[in-house]
């Protein structure tokens, strides 16, 4: 009996703290048997669409009227001007022309040649390569292809027709050119 | 001699008395197998079937463009008990994704394995056990308005965040 040692009963304290600790567990039991039901997932990847855009600038709003002043019969002046087109899309150039009201009678005896060229410097008379018309009907493309984000130069001559009549002396001719680009 | 001690030897003279008898007897024997099987877990996958691309590679859409993109995806689901919800963003995000001049719609079609189409209620679609298509069609359509506006030039249509989701159902 002596050498046996008899362990000392647990308080009731220590006892009630345990069974609270059990209860508690137990208790946490139902709310864990949830489980988590399966998923997947897929992206569709279309990407993101951007619209394109055009917009049409020209360099020289308005052309000096003195550089083809008083012209003779045969004879024609040339000036350039440059057209950019802004837009993120490629375009297609065409100009009209129109002689402001009343038109006088050396605007039919006149000849427009727009011309595609490189540079200003290569402006001159007697350009091949563009479209030559009649003043008061001209309406033509003069650029196939004006890519997005660049710049045309043009050269626009202007011819007063070898046969013109002696009553266009002294006459002038106002008239606009109105630049269109186009979608291709 | 204590009890410890007495205790001790009783025991032992106990065992040995019980292990003297081992061998003398035929012990009977029988055994059966419980046939219970192998348990499988189901499956429950979305996966790309066709990758998705466009028909034409535009990198800029200007009026008169007409452009598909299309994919497909394959829905397995193997579980006797498994029932399972798909629903996809692609409509309320094309929805949101308008420019002017421009139509862009979709099309989102599930079918089953014998390509009978399955419907949609409030957007979802249902599933049990099978194999499923999921077809993705979204086309973008920019009209040729004579003056077309500038309100439809530089613009983005962000198709970027659509997703499907295959979710299992409580049963």
């Amino acid at each position: 009996m002596r050498g046996i040692r008899v362990p000392s009963r647990p308080k009731t304290r220590t006892l009630l703290l345990a069974a609270a600790a059990t209860a508690v567990v137990v208790a946490l039991i139902p709310v864990g048997g949830t489980y988590a039901l399966w998923n997947d997932v897929e992206t569709v990847s279309p990407g993101t669409i951007t619209s394109g855009s055009m917009a049409l600038t020209v360099s020289t709003p308005t052309l000096t009227a003195s550089a083809w002043s008083n012209l003779l019969p045969g004879q024609s002046a040339a000036q350039s001007f440059s057209v950019t087109n802004t837009g993120t899309v490629a375009a297609s150039l065409a100009a009209s022309v129109a002689v402001s009201a009343p038109a006088p009678l050396i605007a039919s005896h006149m000849t427009l040649r727009l011309t595609p060229v490189a540079t200003a410097a290569a402006c001159g008379p007697s350009l091949t390569g563009g479209v030559t018309a009649p003043l008061t009907t001209y309406s033509s493309v003069i650029a196939a292809a004006l890519p997005a984000n660049s710049t045309k130069v043009i050269c626009a001559e202007v011819l007063l027709n070898t046969n013109a009549p002696i009553a266009v002396q002294g006459q002038s001719a106002a008239f606009g050119i109105t630049l269109t680009a186009t979608q291709k | 001699m204590n009890k410890l001690v007495k205790g001790s030897i009783a025991g032992a003279a106990g065992i040995a008395l019980l292990l003297g008898g081992a061998g003398t007897f035929a012990l009977w024997n029988a055994d059966l197998t419980v046939a219970s099987g192998t348990v499988n877990t189901g499956t429950l996958d979305l996966v790309v079937a066709t990758e998705g691309a466009w028909d034409q590679e535009i990198d800029n859409i200007v009026p008169g463009d007409e452009l598909t993109y299309t994919a497909s995806y394959t829905v397995n689901a193997v579980g006797d008990n498994l029932t399972a919800k798909l629903s996809s963003n692609i409509d309320s995000i094309v929805a949101a994704a308008q420019v002017p001049n421009v139509d862009v719609e979709s099309t989102f079609t599930v079918t089953d394995s014998d390509a009978n189409p399955v419907s949609a209620v409030a957007g979802e679609y249902s599933f049990v056990e099978g194999t499923y298509n999921i077809a993705v069609s979204i086309s973008v359509t920019f009209n040729d308005v004579a003056n077309g506006n500038a309100g439809d030039q530089d613009q983005s249509i962000d198709l970027s965040t659509i997703s499907i989701e295959l979710s299992q159902t409580a049963i």
